[in-house]
C-alpha cells in the first residue's frame, strides 16, 4: 500500500487542480472524483448514452448523501477525492516475474490451502506463462454455455452487446439512490459480471468469476447482474478461498439478482481479501450491496457466504420476496480474527403470499475482532402465510473479542410466523476435553468444533467450495487459540 | 416541534425545584428524538412531549384534585398492604399516603443523567413540576406486605410527573406495586422516572400494573443499579393506554447480582405499547432473565426492544431473553428487536423472539374435549400471558393482574373455569 499511497500523494501534489481534463487514454486516472472522471470512465468503456446518463444521475445522488454511520464498525474517514477511479490493467513488466518474487507468507498460505502450483502464480498476480493460461479452459466453457443460450460475460461487454437487457434490469433491484456505497458504485463502477439465463434453461455448469475473461484489477467497484428468466436455474460462485493480491483498499461492489417465475438463483461467495496485519494495519474495506429480487411466483434466491477476509465487512445480502410462494435463503459463516470488524446479515422482505425465508448465520470472533449480525425480517400486510426462521449463533474465542446481534422483526400480517433464535457462547471446556482425551491435538480439536459449528452453512455450499472453505476456516483461526 | 413554547411557559411559571432549569437547558440543547434515532424508531416522541408541555400551562382546578382524591380513597381497599404512596397529578397526597414501618421517605433532588435527545422525556420529567422523593429502607430490614404506589390523574389535561429514588441498604427487602390510573377522566399523561439502588444482597420486587383509558399517555423509565448479590424482579402488565413507552434499564454492577424481567402487553384498538429494556452485565457471574409477551389485536402496535450488553470482564454472565408475540389481526403490527452486545467470552447468552398465532395442536386438544372454538382461543390467549403472571407471589396482586389481562380479551368469561 505504501507505494501506491506515495503515488497518490504525488498526484495530489502535482496535478490536481480545478478544471483539469482527464486524459482518457492514460492508464490510471489521477485521484479525484467529479463529472469529468465519470464521463471519462464511460467514454473509455465505449458505453452507450443511457449508461453515461445513469452514471451521472447516480453521481448527483451520491453527492447529496452522507456516509452511513449506523454500522458497528470503526474506521478512519475515507477521502473519496484521494482515490483513483480508473486504472487499466498492469502490463506484465510491472508484475512479479516469478513466484520467487512473491511474499513468502502468501505462498505459505497457498500451501496450507492446498492450491495447485500453477494457480498460485495466477493468484499472486505473477505474469502468467502462456502454458498455464486458463484461456483454453475458458473457451470450451464458453462454447458449452452458448449452446444452452446462456449469456455470461463481463459487464462492459454486456453493455455493448446486450444493452436492452442491461437497460431493463440494471438498478431495478438496487436503485442508484439505495445507499451511499451503492450510489458511488453506480457512478463509477469499473466492470463486473453479467449473466442471463433464458427461459426454462438449467445452466449446464456452475458459473464462476474464476473463469471470467475480464479486465484485471476491476475489483474495486464491481457490478454484477444476474437475470434468471422463467423456469431457469443457475448456480454462481464468487471469489475464491485463496487470498488475492489487491491494491485497492476500498471495495464497494453491487450485486443484483433477478429471479422471474419458477426461476432459481444460488449465489455462493467465499471472500478472503487481505484482512490487514495483526495490528489491524492495511486490509480491505468491503462495503457491498447485494440484493436479490424474487420477482416471479415460486422463484427462489439463495445466498451462501463464507466471509473470512477484509479488515471491515459491511454486507447484507437480501431478498425481496415479491412472488407468491417465493423462497429466500441466507446461509453465512463469518470469521473475524485479530482486529477485523464485520457487520453483516440479511434482509428478508416478505411481500408475496406464502413466501418463506430461512436465515442461518454463524459468526466466529477471535483475537480482538468485533462482529455483528444485523438482520431485518419484514412481513407486509399482504404477505399471507409468510414464514421465517432465523438462527444466528456466535462463537467467541478469546477475552478481547466481541459478538453482537441486532435482529429486527417487523410483522404486519396475522397469519405470518416469524421465529428468531440466537445464542452466544465459547468453545466449551468439556467439548475440548472430550477431544483431547481421545488424542486429538488442541488445534485440531478447535478446528473440529468450529467446523461442526458451521456445518449447517457448509452443507449449502457446492462440494468443492465446501472443502476449500473448511481449510480456509482453519487457516483464518490459526493462532487464535492456545 | 417547537420547544421554545416550553421555555416561555417555564419562565412564566418561575418554576422553583432545583435542577429544573438545567434540565430545561439540556432539553432545549438536545431537542426531541426523531424516527432516525435507534431508540425511538417505532414510537413518536413529539406527541408525548407536546402533551406534557401543554399540561404545563393548564393548572388543574382544586375541585378536580379533591374529586380524584375521593376516587382513590373509594378504592383504597384495592391498595391494602404494608402501606401506600398516592400521587395525584404528580403531587404526593398526604391524606392518603401511609408509609409502612421501616420505610423512610425524603424530599430529594435526583440528578438527571441525560445523553441527548433520546432522554428527552426524562428531561421533561426533570424540567417540569413533579414530585421528587427518595424512598429508603435500612440495612437488614425486610418490609412485609406490599407497598402500593398509586399514580392518579385529576383532569383530562393532567400530567402526572414523579421522580422517585428507591434505595435499599444491604440485605433489605421490599415489594412495590405501582398502579397507573386515570379513573375514568378520559385523557391525561403519566411521566415517571424511578431510580433504583440496591446495595449488597438487597431484594426488590417491583410490579407495575396499568389499564389506562384509550386516550391516556404513559411514559415510564426505570434506572436500576445492583450491587453484589442484589436481586431485582419486575413484572410489568400493560393492558391500556393510547401510547405507552416503558424504559427499563438495569446495571448489574456487583458479582452475583440477578435481574428477572417479565412483562405482558395487550394491545386493542389503536393502542401503541413500546417496551425497551436494557441489561448491562458489568460484573462477573451475573444473571439476567427476561420474558416479555405480547398480544396484538385490531389496529394495535407492539414494540419490544431488549438489549443485553455484556461488558469486558463480565465473565460467567448468564443471560436469557424471550419475546413471543401473538398477532391476532391483519391490521396489527409487532416490531421486535432482541439485541445482544457481547465483549467477554466466558458467557452464556441466548435470546429468542417469535411472532405467530395460536398453536393449532393446543386448539385441537381443547376442541376435542368439547370446548367451543371461541372459548378455546380465549383460554389459550389467556394461558399465553398467565405464565408471566405466575411470577407475582402476592395472591391479591396476581389476581388483580390476571383480571387486567382477562379484561383485555374480548368476551372472555371463562376465567371462572380455570380459577
Amino acid at each position: 500500500m505504501s507505494t501506491s499511497n506515495a503515488e497518490v500523494e504525488a498526484f495530489v501534489d502535482k496535478k490536481y487542480k480545478h478544471g483539469w481534463v482527464t486524459d482518457i487514454e492514460s492508464d490510471t486516472f489521477p485521484p479525484g472524483l467529479d463529472e469529468n472522471v465519470i464521463r471519462a470512465i464511460s467514454a473509455r468503456k465505449g458505453e452507450p448514452a443511457f449508461m453515461l446518463e445513469w452514471r451521472l444521475k447516480a453521481f448527483e445522488t451520491w453527492k447529496q448523501m452522507a456516509e452511513p454511520e449506523w454500522a458497528h464498525v470503526d474506521y478512519p474517514k475515507i477521502d473519496y477525492q484521494a482515490i483513483s477511479y480508473f486504472s487499466a490493467p498492469k502490463s506484465d513488466a510491472d508484475k512479479p516475474q516469478s513466484l520467487d518474487d512473491v511474499d513468502p507468507k502468501l505462498l505459505e498460505t497457498y500451501d496450507k490451502l492446498g492450491i495447485p502450483l500453477h494457480e498460485r502464480a495466477r493468484l499472486a498476480g505473477v505474469a502468467v506463462d502462456a502454458v498455464f493460461d486458463s484461456v483454453s479452459v475458458t473457451t470450451t466453457f464458453r462454447d458449452k454455455l452458448a449452446e444452452a443460450g446462456v449469456i455470461f460475460c463481463s459487464f462492459s461487454e454486456a453493455v455493448r452487446e446486450h444493452p436492452e437487457l442491461v437497460q431493463k434490469y440494471l438498478g431495478s433491484v438496487v436503485p442508484r439512490s439505495d445507499n451511499y456505497f451503492a450510489a458511488l458504485n453506480s457512478a463509477v463502477f469499473s466492470d463486473g459480471s453479467f449473466v442471463y439465463i433464458p427461459k426454462g434453461v438449467r445452466c449446464p455448469m456452475e458459473l464462476s468469476t474464476y473463469f471470467r475473461i475480464n479486465e484485471l484489477n476491476t475489483g474495486q467497484f464491481e457490478r454484477t447482474l444476474i437475470v434468471a428468466d422463467e423456469g431457469s436455474h443457475v448456480s454462481y460462485l464468487e471469489g475464491c478461498t485463496a487470498p488475492m493480491r489487491d491494491e485497492n483498499q476500498l471495495h464497494a461492489a453491487v450485486v443484483e439478482l433477478v429471479a422471474l417465475e419458477d426461476a432459481e438463483i444460488k449465489y455462493s461467495t467465499v471472500q478472503n481479501w487481505y484482512p490487514g496485519d495483526e495490528d489491524g494495519k492495511g486490509g480491505i474495506y468491503n462495503f457491498v450491496t447485494k440484493r436479490g429480487d424474487c420477482r416471479g411466483d415460486n422463484s427462489k434466491i439463495s445466498w451462501t457466504q463464507v466471509e473470512t477476509g477484509s479488515a471491515i465487512t459491511w454486507k447484507y445480502p437480501s431478498c425481496i420476496l415479491r412472488g407468491k410462494n417465493s423462497v429466500g435463503e441466507f446461509y453465512s459463516v463469518a470469521v473475524t480474527n485479530n482486529l477485523q470488524q464485520a457487520d453483516t446479515g440479511t434482509k428478508m422482505i416478505h411481500i408475496g403470499e406464502g413466501s418463506t425465508s430461512t436465515i442461518v448465520s454463524k459468526g466466529i470472533s477471535a483475537g480482538r475482532a468485533n462482529q455483528s449480525y444485523r438482520g431485518l425480517v419484514k412481513v407486509l400486510p399482504q404477505a399471507k402465510g409468510a414464514r421465517n426462521f432465523t438462527q444466528c449463533d456466535s462463537l467467541l474465542i478469546g477475552k478481547e473479542c466481541g459478538a453482537h446481534t441486532f435482529p429486527y422483526m417487523e410483522v404486519r400480517n396475522a397469519s405470518a410466523k416469524v421465529e428468531h433464535e440466537a445464542t452466544t457462547s465459547r468453545i466449551a471446556d468439556d467439548q475440548l476435553f472430550y477431544c483431547r482425551q481421545r488424542g486429538i491435538s488442541e488445534e485440531d480439536a478447535v478446528n473440529l468444533i468450529v467446523n461442526g459449528f458451521c456445518k449447517d452453512v457448509f452443507r449449502e455450499l457446492p462440494m468443492e467450495f465446501a472443502v476449500e472453505a473448511q481449510a480456509l476456516l482453519n487457516v483464518s483461526l490459526e493462532g487464535a487459540v492456545g | 416541534m417547537n420547544l421554545s413554547a416550553l421555555e416561555q411557559a417555564f419562565d412564566a411559571r418561575e418554576a422553583g425545584r432545583a435542577g429544573q432549569r438545567e434540565a430545561l437547558d439540556a432539553l432545549l440543547a438536545s431537542g426531541l428524538p426523531t424516527r432516525k434515532s435507534e431508540l425511538w424508531k417505532y414510537t413518536k416522541a413529539a406527541p408525548l412531549a407536546e402533551f406534557a408541555i401543554a399540561a404545563l400551562t393548564d393548572a388543574t382546578p382544586a375541585a378536580d384534585i379533591d374529586a380524584a382524591r375521593a376516587r382513590v380513597a373509594q378504592r383504597a381497599d384495592t391498595f391494602e398492604g404494608a402501606g401506600r404512596l398516592v400521587f395525584i397529578d404528580g403531587v404526593l397526597d398526604d391524606t392518603l399516603t401511609r408509609l409502612p414501618e421501616g420505610v423512610r421517605l425524603e424530599a430529594t433532588r435526583t440528578p438527571v443523567a441525560s445523553k441527548g435527545a433520546d432522554d428527552a422525556l426524562a428531561l421533561i420529567n426533570a424540567a417540569l413540576p413533579g414530585a421528587d422523593l427518595a424512598l429508603q429502607v435500612d440495612q437488614d430490614v425486610s418490609v412485609n406486605g406490599v407497598l402500593h404506589i398509586v399514580h392518579a390523574l385529576a383532569a383530562p389535561s393532567s400530567l402526572g410527573q414523579v421522580r422517585l429514588a428507591v434505595e435499599l441498604a444491604p440485605r433489605a427487602s421490599l415489594t412495590i406495586a405501582e398502579h397507573f390510573a386515570n379513573d375514568g377522566i378520559g385523557a391525561g399523561m403519566h411521566n415517571t422516572v424511578v431510580a433504583v439502588q440496591l446495595a449488597e444482597a438487597a431484594t426488590l420486587h417491583l410490579r407495575r400494573l396499568q389499564a389506562l383509558s384509550a386516550e391516556t399517555l404513559q411514559v415510564t423509565r426505570i434506572e436500576a443499579t445492583l450491587a453484589d448479590n442484589a436481586s431485582l424482579d419486575t413484572v410489568t402488565v400493560d393492558a391500556g393506554g393510547k401510547t405507552v413507552r416503558n424504559d427499563l434499564n438495569v446495571r448489574l454492577e456487583g458479582p452475583g447480582a440477578r435481574v428477572d424481567m417479565r412483562g405482558v402487553y395487550l394491545g386493542n384498538d389503536k393502542q401503541h405499547i413500546d417496551n425497551h429494556t436494557r441489561v448491562d452485565h458489568v460484573a462477573r457471574d451475573t444473571i439476567s432473565r427476561e420474558d416479555y409477551r405480547g398480544i396484538l389485536r385490531d389496529r394495535s402496535r407492539g414494540v419490544f426492544n431488549g438489549k443485553v450488553f455484556v461488558h469486558k470482564g463480565a465473565d460467567g454472565t448468564d443471560a436469557a431473553q424471550s419475546n413471543p408475540n401473538l398477532l391476532l389481526s391483519d391490521h396489527a403490527e409487532i416490531d421486535t428487536k432482541p439485541e445482544l452486545e457481547i465483549y467477554a467470552d466466558d458467557v452464556k447468552c441466548a435470546h429468542g423472539a417469535t411472532v405467530g398465532q395460536i398453536d393449532e395442536t393446543s386448539l385441537f386438544y381443547l376442541r376435542s374435549r368439547g370446548i367451543d372454538e371461541a372459548t378455546a382461543i380465549q383460554l389459550l390467549t389467556y394461558a399465553f400471558c398467565r405464565e408471566v403472571l405466575t411470577g407475582i407471589e402476592n395472591d391479591v396482586l396476581r389476581i388483580a393482574a390476571e383480571q387486567l389481562v382477562a379484561d383485555q380479551i374480548p368476551d372472555f368469561s371463562a376465567l371462572e373455569l380455570i380459577a
